[in-house]
């Protein structure tokens, strides 16, 4: 029906007025969304003294404090153990950006001897870029603590390398000196007749400590029982002979586990067999267990030697691995690697010696779902009856500039820096820096390209003319937009009686950290 | 017959001489007993009296049933008729007297009972009225008749005892009846004869009555506990603003004690007729179970809905709506016992059926299971009452770092539900939120019932409001607040509407000042209630301002408003300058939120249904001022809902303390104006439309009939489905291991920190003791300086960056720092395992980790740690720590008093608890210099000499408390209703409970021969 349509049906009707008000709410009601759709979020405020401007953002912000415990320091003239502590702060990674103040003295740097922490000692490094060799040169059989407070903290670099000519710690053996922490993950030693694998707990609070240690070798898990609740004194250290809780068992996995307390870890082997020194090094802490783990900077065999995998399953579950290395000229399998079974519980040694006659390389470990461990055992000989030998672990990208403290650079002694970008292509520089109390100019700094997939190796010697004997530091820095590079240090002396090897990773200290933004809760206490 | 006038203004002296002959003409102040004497001294000698009234209507059986009886028993010298209603003759009055121990003068017959017969038996009472009772002359004349001291009130129930214990028989006779109007009785007329109201008068013979005819024996146990009767009617007058009744009170007492002459005549003159012991008559007195029985059938009548309009429980609040129909509220089931009318009432049903609704949906977290209910915005309560009131009433919250800020007004409220529920603030906790649909939609269907006739109207309101999305999102974000504001909103805004629209002046100041109350005792849990509704009112008030007459509606809506600044006094003057407070309970509302969502009532956050369930409400609501009818009204309620929008639009802008806030009170307020206006546009429209011819208003109308009646039928679907999700949990799980709660135990103002992933990736974290934090202490924050400076200790602590975190806990007492472990736990345990300062504790379940450095809620510190102290430095150095640790000393939860030995110059003492200029210290008696203590503490300079050293809060809380009592009381006496009532014979109402305008009239006793 049209409204025009004229009808007898239409109904004549009161008349009626416009739903006039009916049409003002409407539209204010509309009006009233649309302009609170207009108005975002702004953090209006309805008390200016409790809204909070300033609140805390999750921020990257730099470290403040940190330690470093060297472990256990030797100093026997007669063996001619030396054990030798080097310290430098790192320049931050970062360069100085608006608003973030780069790193500029100020902050200090201590040391003391663990078992009496009110003795400390400053240390003569007052800004970041410096280097100080030689500390802890009087102390005997304690660890040797350093603190750091201020902005020197987010680059505190330490290192430790022990000496010996003669007796059953023949060799170089060298660590980094690390945090103290509530987990610590090692592969490798052993208890056999000929070893002697000690595992060195340091507690640096005021407050006891208790840890679990676990063992697990390539015949399976020790004993539980025996390494439960060991308790370190505060400022205490304690030395648990390895073969008390795993006698007589080959390719150990060391865990600690922290129940009460936090704990600076350190395990050390050497091997004797009757008079001939066989080695001596520390097994550097390894990455917790991953499905993917990188061992970098395995040399290759010089004069005589061995390079051994060894894969540890920590787990319940049993787990194949495949292992492929990253070498000089490119990435591969070696045959009968790309399916290694690991039973649940063991640990398992691979032979790396026919790749490691022809090239450096580092090792990818891939586990199918299983959480694994690896490290390298190297071993070097010269001919004689004596060997010596160093490992390393699983290990970190270089998160940024990273130090390397400790380099003599003289005739029988080649420091190498190993490089292993696995996945793309890195670039890195490596930069000398003088150690306090060395005199002379610099060399230059050379940029390192790696391609990806490659190792590259830098011997530190060609930084000056061949002959020179100096005491150097350098400072390994990724460049932004390099890929993952991992890098270690192969330490090799040619000896009277036979080699004197030790290899340390770098992976760049902790310099910022995440502080993540906290809001007042009360809902969770309970 | 005679007739006697005492001073009539009208013609009725004319009409009785016309009628009668002579009529005897004395002063207006004669009472009846002398009225009667008077009229007999008239007459010498005569064998019966009959007595009639003049608002006495006599059969023409009345005497002959009367005689007829006395002639068969001649024992029974006074007979009395049965007495009925004057204006509805089915209606029993008065079938003889009695009274009880108390004095109360007992009919023995229920509010409005019908005569059906019932009480149609001859029988021995103790008195009956004057009006048409027949006495032998011989014993009037021994009895002394009438007593003249009693001029009006219980006259007749004196007559009555002095026959009976003379040794006569006081009968009824039923079959003899009469209609009175009891003029007297009901205040419809002053009676001259007695001095003062009708109250007091009736209070005083009844007095006088009891302690003439007790025995000595008994009367030395009633005078003591008549006086304490006294005491309490009168506060109880006093209270409720009866100032004259509870004055006539103690004139009573006072006029009959007063006189012990007179008083010691009376009984001497009563001991000389008795010729009965008092245990003979004893039979006749009603016990204390009838009275007891009668209470109970009013309470009774009440809950079946046969009461009378003014025993409805809202009858309080304001009058009947126009369209109150009870017989059309109640179904059709007649002669059933009163329980089953009670059980088949709609609103019962109505609410039994959304009581099993919420049974099914809150499935999950109902009390079976045993533990606390929290998660959400809601915190565990505390174990009893009693921890509420000493948590409101304290002076210093140990919250974080303690404040001495103003315990939240919610505390005292839920306090004293607990205090009801057997002291068990769970049980409070689990009302207020789990019951929150069911008693939301009473509540709304209560109020439904006073506004509109149609049952189904009154249910889908009631239905609506209930399963509205802020209510099921209350549930499931454990919202107190949102949850109490559901139930009390529907009866706070019917009687804002009546604030708003009727003159007070009429109607009473009462209902401004009961809002007002009202609005503080919701708000009390809400805070957010008080300023949004406070914006309504005032905006009313504003309009009101323009209409004529309007004036005082203003001043009535302003009182509203402004109440609870007084009811919620020390906190209200906190929340008007720090605003903040209003919404410092964790908020749970989304980051973000379309402005839509709000126009469809959806606040945001958990529990809520799908956004379009509500859209028919906004058709539904705007219908209602299409309507010609009641446009104005539906225009006003509209304006509501739009003011109401405009509120959430604004609450959704704003963030306290970096959370966001929850838009749903302002919903709420909306909603109830929507809800009110679809009403409105229902009320009567079916009758209209079905008048109309059939055309488009039609279709439209029956259209919006479908969109309204789905939409709680479909949020009650879905809110049963869904339940009430995961975040309301009911447990009782405790943080702490053993040991580590024992410690916090035993050493008073110890504290933990707990941490937490939160949502957007941050950090949550809590600062308590070892009570935890509690429903209570949820709203006392820090102040923000106190608590910006705890944010960057917490989040250095966080980051292992080697900070002295650790050790500016340990300067706030922490002892521990917990962390539940779960899952993406692991980067904050990595965080804090590497922070200097801590060392881990526990594994497990939950991760303990100490602070090293001692921590104690009072010590002392050495001369080296002082400076940095001082100096406002965060915390100090570890080395320091080491060197000189803090000197630990006992102390209590707030204050301290111990022992100080004597030690170097520069020694600072320090309370792990925020700076504040109340804090006292003294050394011997002599007061302490305070300091602030690293840029945050409490801080005194110490002597070097030792003592007996004191550390006290100096306490301003209680002052405060009391004037908050007193204004309470205040508003609580102001809202009571009183003053005013409907005039007119009220059908069955005592003297004891009326407080009536009396009209005032010639009192004409007639009497008949």
């Amino acid at each position: 029906m049209t409204p025009d349509l004229p009808g007898p049906t239409r109904v004549s009707r009161v008349p009626r007025r416009a739903p006039v008000g009916t049409v003002v709410v409407a539209l204010l009601a509309a009006a009233v969304t649309v302009a609170g759709g207009l108005s975002t979020r702004h953090a209006s405020q309805v008390d200016a003294s409790q809204v909070d401007a300033s609140q805390v953002d999750a921020s990257q912000v730099d470290v403040v404090g940190a330690t470093a415990v060297c472990p256990d320091l030797r100093q026997v003239r007669h063996f001619g153990i030396i054990s030798r502590v080097s310290v430098g702060a790192a320049p931050l990674s970062r360069v100085a950006t608006a608003g973030v103040a780069p790193i500029s003295g100020g902050g200090s740097l201590q040391a003391h001897p663990n078992g009496a922490p009110t003795t400390t000692q400053p240390l003569p490094v007052e800004a970041a870029g410096q280097v100080a060799v030689g500390l802890g040169t009087t102390l005997d059989r304690d660890a040797l603590v350093v603190a750091a407070r201020g902005p020197l903290s987010a680059g505190l670099e330490a290192e430790q390398v022990t000496r010996a000519e003669t007796g059953r710690n023949r060799g170089l053996a060298g660590l980094r000196c690390d945090a103290p922490r509530t987990e610590a993950w090692f592969v490798g030693g052993g208890t056999s007749l000929l070893d002697e694998t000690t595992l060195v707990l340091v507690n640096v609070d005021d407050t006891p400590a208790t840890v679990d240690v676990s063992v697990f070798t390539s015949s399976g898990p020790a004993d539980p029982r025996q390494g439960q609740g060991i308790t370190i004194a505060p400022h205490g250290r304690v030395l648990v002979a390895m073969d008390t809780l795993a006698p007589d068992r080959r390719l150990l996995t060391v865990h600690v586990h922290s129940r009460r307390g936090r704990v600076a870890a350190g395990l050390r082997q050497s091997v004797l067999s009757g008079k001939v020194p066989l080695g001596v090094d520390w097994i550097p802490q390894s990455v917790p267990p991953a499905t993917s783990v990188t061992v970098p900077g395995v040399p290759a065999i010089v004069d005589a030697g061995n390079r051994t995998l060894i894969v540890s399953n920590p787990g319940t579950d049993d787990t194949v691995v495949s292992v492929q290395l990253t070498t000089s000229d490119g990435q591969f399998v070696p045959a009968g690697l790309d399916q290694v079974s690991v039973p649940a519980g063991t640990s398992r040694g691979v032979s790396l010696d026919a790749p490691a006659k022809t090239s450096n390389f580092g090792v990818r470990v891939s586990s199918q779902g299983v959480p694994v461990l690896a490290s390298v055992f190297v071993r070097d000989a010269q001919g004689g009856p004596v060997r010596e030998f160093a490992y390393t672990s699983g290990s970190l990208p270089l998160s940024g500039p990273a130090l390397l403290t400790d380099l003599v650079l003289n005739r029988p002694t080649e420091s190498t820096l190993l490089l292993t970008a696995p996945d793309s292509d890195a670039t890195v520089t490596v930069s000398p820096i003088r150690v306090l109390g060395t005199a002379g100019a610099l060399p230059a700094a050379k940029t390192i390209r790696i391609p990806g997939g490659r190792t590259v190796a830098l011997k530190l010697s060609t930084f000056y003319p061949p002959g020179t004997q100096i005491q150097l530091a350098v400072e390994v820095r990724p460049l932004s937009g390099s890929g993952p590079v991992y890098a270690a240090r192969y330490l090799r002396e040619r000896g009277a009686h036979g080699p004197l090897t030790t290899l340390l990773d770098l992976q760049g200290p902790l310099q910022t950290v995440t502080r993540p933004t906290v809001v007042q809760d009360p809902r969770i206490g309970r | 017959m005679v007739c006697v006038d005492t001073g009539s203004t009208d013609a009725s002296a004319q009409l009785m001489a016309a009628a009668y002959g002579e009529v005897l003409r004395l002063p207006r102040t004669t009472g009846y007993g002398a009225a009667v004497a008077a009229a007999l001294d008239t007459v010498p000698s005569t064998r019966w009296v009959w007595l009639l009234h003049d608002d006495l209507a006599v059969e023409p059986t009345t005497l002959e049933a009367l005689l007829d009886h006395a002639e068969l028993s001649p024992s029974a010298v006074l007979l009395g008729p049965k007495a009925r209603d004057w204006n509805d003759p089915r209606v029993l009055v008065e079938v003889g007297l009695t009274t009880d121990a108390a004095g109360h003068r007992e009919t023995g017959l229920e509010r409005r009972e019908y005569d059906q017969g019932q009480h149609d038996g001859v029988r021995d009472v103790l008195a009956v009225g004057t009006a048409g009772a027949l006495v032998r002359r011989d014993v009037w004349d021994a009895v002394g008749g009438l007593d003249r001291h009693l001029p009006v009130f219980r006259d007749d129930l004196d007559l009555g005892w002095k026959v009976n214990s003379a040794g006569h028989r006081v009968v009824v006779v039923p079959q003899a009846r009469v209609r009175h109007a009891r003029a007297a009785t009901t205040g419809y007329r002053q009676t001259d004869a007695a001095q003062g109201r009708a109250t007091g008068t009736d209070r005083k013979n009844a007095l006088f009555v009891l302690l003439a005819h007790v025995s000595a024996r008994r009367l030395v146990g009633l005078l003591p506990r008549l006086i304490l009767a006294t005491v309490f009617r009168s506060l109880a007058l006093l209270l409720t603003r009866q100032v004259a009744a509870a004055g006539d009170e103690w004139r009573a007492l006072g006029g009959v004690l007063g006189r012990p002459g007179r008083l010691l005549g009376a009984r001497r003159f009563r001991a000389g007729l008795r010729s009965v012991s008092a245990r003979e008559l004893r039979p006749l007195f009603a016990s204390r179970r009838v009275r007891i029985r009668a209470r109970l059938g009013a309470l009774g009548d009440w809950l079946s809905g046969g009461g009378t309009a003014g025993a409805n429980p809202l009858g309080a609040l304001g009058d009947p709506g126009p369209d109150n129909d009870d017989d059309f509220d109640t179904l059709d089931i007649r002669r059933t016992g009163t329980l089953r009318r009670f059980l088949l009432r709609p609103a019962v049903l109505f609410t039994a059926a959304l009581t099993a609704l919420a049974l099914v949906a809150e499935r999950a977290v109902l009390p079976f299971a045993g533990g606390q209910l929290s998660g959400g915005t809601l915190l565990r309560a505390p174990v009893g009452a009693s921890d509420l009131w000493s948590s409101y009433t304290a002076a210093w919250h140990d919250v974080t770092v303690g404040t001495g800020r103003p315990a939240p007004p919610g505390t005292a409220a839920l306090a004293a539900l607990s205090s009801v529920l057997f002291g068990k603030p769970w049980l409070a906790v689990d009302v207020l939120l789990l019951a929150s649909v069911p008693l939301a939609g009473l509540s709304a269907y209560l109020v439904a019932t006073r506004l509109v006739r149609h049952r189904y109207l009154r249910l889908w309101a009631a239905a609506t409001w209930a399963l509205l999305p802020v209510a099921t999102g209350a549930v499931a974000a454990g919202r107190l607040d949102a949850a109490t504001v559901q139930i009390a909103l529907p009866v706070l805004a019917l009687v804002a509407g009546r604030v708003l629209t009727d003159d007070p002046r009429v109607n009473g100041w009462w209902r401004a000042w009961a809002l007002g109350l009202g609005l503080a005792v919701t708000s009390a849990f809400a805070p957010l209630l008080w300023p949004l509704a406070a914006v309504v009112l005032v905006v009313g008030a504003v309009i009101n301002l323009a209409l004529p007459g309007g004036r005082r509606r203003a001043l009535a809506a302003l009182i509203a408003a402004a109440v609870p600044a007084g009811v919620l006094f020390p906190w209200s003057l906190e929340a008007l300058r720090h605003p903040s407070v209003f919404v410092a309970v964790p908020q749970l509302a989304p980051s973000s939120l379309p402005s839509w969502h709000l126009l469809l009532l959806s606040p945001g956050g958990p529990g809520l249904p799908a956004v379009w369930v509500t859209a028919g409400l906004l058709v539904v609501g705007l219908a209602g001022t299409v309507r010609l009818a009641f446009r104005r009204l539906a225009l006003a309620l509209a304006g509501v809902a739009v003011l109401a929008l405009a509120e959430a639009v604004v609450l959704r802008s704003l963030t306290v303390a970096g959370q966001p806030v929850w838009s749903g009170p302002a919903l709420q307020l909306m909603a109830v104006a929507l809800i009110g206006s679809a009403l409105v546009a229902a009320n009567g429209a079916r009758t209209q439309l079905a008048t109309a011819s059939f055309g488009v208003r039609q279709l439209l109308a029956g259209i919006i009939t479908v969109l309204a009646a789905a939409l709680p039928v479909v949020t009650a679907g879905l809110w049963a489905v869904r339940g009430v999700g995961d975040l309301l949990v009911r447990d009782d799980r405790a943080l702490l291991p053993a040991f580590a709660q024992a410690e916090l135990d035993a050493r008073p103002g110890l504290r933990v920190l707990v941490v937490a992933p939160g949502s957007d990736g941050r950090v949550a974290y809590s600062l308590q003791d070892a009570g935890g934090v509690g429903l209570d202490d949820a709203a006392l924050t820090p102040t923000s300086a106190q608590r910006r400076s705890l944010d960057a200790v917490v989040a250095d602590l966080l980051a292992p960056l080697g900070s002295d975190a650790a050790e500016a806990l340990s300067t706030r007492a922490v002892r521990y720092v917990a962390l539940r472990a779960t899952a993406g736990t692991d980067v904050l345990a990595a965080g804090l395992d590497a922070q200097p300062g801590l060392v881990r504790r526990t594994s497990g379940s939950v991760i303990l980790w100490q602070v090293v450095a001692p921590a104690s809620r009072l010590s002392v510190l050495s001369p080296t740690l002082t400076l940095p102290a001082l100096a406002g430095d965060r915390a100090p150095s570890s080395d320091a720590v080491r060197a000189t640790p803090p000197t630990a000393l006992a102390a209590g939860a707030v204050s301290a008093s111990v022992r100080l030995s004597a030690g170097p110059a520069g020694r600072l003492l320090v309370l792990a608890d925020a700076a504040d200029s109340r804090w006292r210290a003294t050394l011997d008696g002599r007061p302490l210099e305070g300091r602030t203590a690293w840029g945050w503490g409490q801080g005194f300079v110490l002597p070097t000499t030792g003592g007996h050293l004191v550390v006290t809060y100096r306490d301003g809380r209680t002052g405060a408390l009391w004037v908050e009592v007193a204004l309470v009381a205040v508003v609580l006496v102001l809202s009571i209703p009183g003053g005013r009532r409907r005039r007119g014979l009220e059908d069955g109402v005592t003297l004891e409970d009326a407080d009536v305008d009396v009209v005032p009239t010639r009192f004409v006793p007639v009497v008949a021969l």
